[in-house]
């Protein structure tokens, strides 16, 4: 074993320069599949996003009525692309910090000396695996003016309460919110449990002895302790938000009329129902803009922890 | 860690638990009460006996088990380049993969339109196979990158010294020592293919290659609008997911704070 260890670093001495550039090139070779999907579907899909979306086009054939800006400028004039980003961009910040808060609580509330914590740990976890065009199918029959909620709503007495949650534009959009806060608070809950598993008990009991209250704790060690926790759950709510299509799709289709209308939901409408490829195409460039802007901060994020 | 807690704070905190486990359990229970209403547990018989929910079962099983295939491949093999070989220039592949990371594959539609229509593939699992791999490979390749380049150098320069070719490399050693965070990947790409709504919508015309998320809108585009079978179905649909999470939870909690966040 050792000779023949020997015999190769000699044959790598003698003739290494020709071996590591034969080498190299197979290097390439193992990222190569993956750099050629990617670039194939995702770079070449944005480049012909971007140049479509500088036609007048239908979607059927060739496009050929260049029109230069012309889509952009109408964009920037569109009150319904301005509702739908105010929408994504409101969906994000409210459901983002809702399952925060929501979720760091649970966490912490399942460290304290609580029976059913077990149980709290497995149900919280169910919503979060279902498919949320389930979910959205489902709450849509359960929050119709005669459906299964209502029904509770009035069955313990607040009649008063009860409303067509997601035929009614003053609600439509919080009930949407809150569909998405039922079923994703696990997620930030399960995040912010495993860093707490990690943070060293120590510190907490020195903290009690040192007479530090349950609230002085969580508010002055805890909280600064998953930076790292808060960070990461922003930015995939955020990128979860600008995706998210199902939820809104079949719960109220942007309606009623557009008040519940998000991007993805309009580049829908604007592509599939309305044959307008080439604005479509103008939407999803600024889409992917601010999808960029996400995926950076992510990567950032991201290789700077794992150092 | 807070078992310090006074007495008025444990009631508080058990009080807050059990608001918590009715808030989350009330629509699970209603999903599951209307699709008893009716026919009762007949529901369930009628949604596997006279639709195609296990021809749509399969799909997406087909769908999902591949793209996990394909993308557990595709990312550790360039993670190994990214992480360990480090060619020359990696850096850009790595750039332009992550560039993927948080696209929303509506912002795609008409692109992919137009070359799935080309390449003859509409209308068939490649349709959305593709697709989903491409969108989930950023992420497998972010984390299963990040996971190489924590791992100890010693490991892998003693099988380089043992004589191992980089294929007997990746095979025999990196992807036993990559088990963790390949499983990782393997769930978090799993979930997002099972529960993919989008591509087939769009992709899959024939009812006999739907996945399981089009069964809600089958059930409309037959006007069988009878919600206790479509509430039968959702359950249908989400109890294998359910139960292989909550099988394999510890996994998915180790993914979440192992490699998933960081």
């Amino acid at each position: 074993m050792t000779a023949l260890m020997e015999s190769r670093t000699a044959l790598a001495a003698t003739d290494s320069a020709p071996r590591r550039n034969g080498s190299h090139l197979r290097n390439y070779l193992w990222a190569l599949p993956a750099v050629i999907l990617v670039v194939g579907v995702i770079h070449a899909g944005i480049a012909f996003n971007l140049l479509s979306s500088l036609f007048d086009w239908s979607g059927v054939g060739a496009p050929t009525d260049f029109i230069g800006a012309k889509n952009y400028q109408t964009l920037s004039q569109d009150p319904i692309f301005w509702r739908s980003l105010r929408n994504t961009l409101l969906f994000a910040l409210v459901t983002v910090s809702v399952q925060l808060v929501l979720g760091l609580g649970l966490a912490i509330l399942v460290r304290t000396k609580v029976r059913l914590a077990g149980l709290l740990r497995t149900m919280i976890f169910v919503p979060v695996v279902l498919a949320p065009a389930i979910v959205a199918t489902s709450f849509r029959s359960l929050l119709t003016p005669d459906g299964a909620i209502n029904k509770l709503i009035q069955g313990v007495g607040f009649s008063d309460f009860s409303q067509p949650w997601l035929a009614d534009p003053k609600t439509a959009f919080a009930a949407i919110m809150l569909i998405n806060v039922w079923q994703y608070t696990g997620y930030s809950f399960l995040i912010y449990d495993a860093a707490i598993g990690q943070v060293d008990a120590a510190i907490f009991e020195s903290a009690q002895i040192d007479g530090a209250s349950a609230w002085q704790v969580t508010r002055l060690i805890l909280a600064p302790l998953l930076r790292g926790s808060h960070l990461v759950l922003i930015i995939l709510g955020f990128v979860s938000s600008l995706k998210m299509f199902d939820l809104v799709y079949l719960t109220t289709g942007g309606g009623p009329g557009t008040t519940t209308q998000v991007l993805t939901g309009y580049i829908y409408r604007q592509v599939i129902a309305q044959f307008h490829a080439g604005y479509g195409a103008a939407l999803s460039v600024i889409l992917v803009a601010i999808a960029f802007v996400f995926s950076t901060i992510q990567v950032r994020l991201s290789t700077r922890e794992a150092r | 860690m807070f078992h310090f807690q006074q007495w008025p704070g444990r009631i508080v905190s058990q009080f807050l638990v059990v608001v918590a486990l009715v808030v989350l359990a009330i629509p699970l229970a209603l999903i599951v009460r209307e699709s008893l209403s009716g026919e009762g547990v007949r529901n369930y018989s009628l949604v596997l006996s006279t639709t195609p929910f296990l021809q749509f079962f399969l799909n997406s099983a087909i769908v999902s088990v591949t793209t996990v295939v394909l993308v557990l491949f595709l990312a550790l093999s360039a993670a190994y380049c990214f992480g360990i070989l480090k060619p020359r220039g990696s850096t850009v592949g790595a750039v332009i993969i992550l560039t993927g990371l948080a696209l929303p594959a509506i912002a795609l539609v008409v692109p992919l339109y137009f070359a799935i229509q080309a390449v003859g593939l509409l209308d068939t699992y490649w349709s959305v196979i593709i697709p989903l791999t491409v969108i989930s490979l950023p992420f497998g390749v972010l984390v299963g990158t990040n996971y190489i380049r924590g791992l100890p150098v010693e490991l892998y320069e003693a099988g380089r010294l043992d004589g191992a070719g980089p294929w007997q490399f990746f095979w025999q050693i990196l992807v036993p020592m990559c088990r963790p965070i390949l499983s990782v990947i393997a769930l978090f790409t799993f979930l997002a293919a099972w529960n993919e709504y989008l591509l087939p919508l769009l992709f899959i015309q024939s009812t006999d290659r739907q996945m399981l998320t089009q069964v809600p809108t089958y059930f409309q585009s037959e006007r069988l609008v009878d919600t206790p079978k479509i509430f039968a179905a959702n359950i249908l649909i989400s109890l294998p997911i359910v139960a292989v999470f909550i099988a394999l939870q510890k996994t998915f909690r180790t993914g979440l704070s192992a490699g998933a966040v960081k």
